[in-house]
């Protein structure tokens, strides 16, 4: 007498993946443009080019005017509408804003020859 | 130093931890120095009599054909170079004052490579030098220019 296997059953899971779409958002971010050093730039002088600051110094004098340059972008798919403040903190005291009126997905904001002068005694950071 | 994006979070971001870029420069105090003794005058000075009218054109053109090289006087403020009447697909490097500033292509609209600054006052010399799409050199334009007030 021959032996009638016994059917496993099996399981079929079915997954259904729900896609909730997530509203992508800007991203702004520090960044350094080409021919630029870094994406804060503090210099003893001016640049004359529109687009491009000196290469930067590391030590500056008290009381002499020294000149800051930024660059800022947004590395998104998505514009920035609205108006946004760029800001430039020394040992934690915000001395300088910008306003930026709206960025551009891909598109970058930048401040040449913010002069400034610093009094205080003491390394910034 | 830092440079901070968005100072008053107005932005709602993708990612809001890479608002901060930080750098540390250091200040010192400034060295003494002694009463400078002011220098004594031996003669009147003559102004210099200047020899042509400083040029206060927005944009100063250079012929695109040959090489060429302009001597201009000309009034602070902003200016146009530009290398007018490029053929296609040519390759032009800037140059201000021995800093090299990067290249644009005519692409096939021949479009005339500019570069565009605000001139400040003293001696500078912007060059463009021009290539063909192989790389070779073709021809250079130089303005060498006094900016005067």
């Amino acid at each position: 007498m021959t032996a009638i296997p016994t059917p496993t059953p099996t399981v079929i899971v079915t997954m259904t993946a729900t896609n909730t779409a997530v509203p992508e958002r800007p991203n702004l971010r520090p960044t350094q443009p080409d021919l630029w050093n870094a994406a804060l730039v503090v210099s003893a002088d001016r640049t004359q080019f529109l687009e491009t600051p000196p290469p930067g110094g590391s030590q500056f004098v008290f009381g002499e005017q020294v000149h800051a340059h930024w660059a800022v972008t947004n590395d998104s798919q998505k514009a920035v509408t609205e108006t946004f403040q760029v800001g430039i903190k020394v040992d934690e005291t915000l001395v300088i804003t910008s306003v930026v009126p709206g960025l551009g997905s891909g598109e970058t904001a930048m401040e040449l020859n913010i002069a400034c002068r610093l009094s205080t005694p003491g390394s910034t950071r | 130093m830092t440079l901070i994006e968005d100072v008053d979070n107005r932005v709602t971001e993708g990612n809001e931890g890479d608002n901060r870029f930080v750098i540390l420069p250091t200040w010192v105090k400034p060295t003494p120095t002694s009463t400078p003794v002011p220098p004594t005058v031996t003669s009147t000075p003559v102004p210099p009599t200047p020899t042509y009218t400083p040029t206060a054109a927005p944009i100063l053109y250079s012929n695109y054909g040959t090489t060429r090289y302009h001597v201009l006087t000309i009034t602070a403020g902003w200016r146009q170079f530009e290398a007018e009447a490029i053929a296609a697909f040519k390759n032009t490097e800037w140059y201000a004052d021995g800093l090299y500033l990067g290249f644009v292509n005519s692409g096939f609209s021949a479009n005339n490579p500019t570069y565009r600054v605000d001139a400040p006052q003293g001696y500078h010399e912007v060059i463009a030098t021009i290539y063909n799409s192989s790389g070779g050199f073709e021809e250079q334009h130089t303005w060498s220019v006094t900016v005067v007030p």
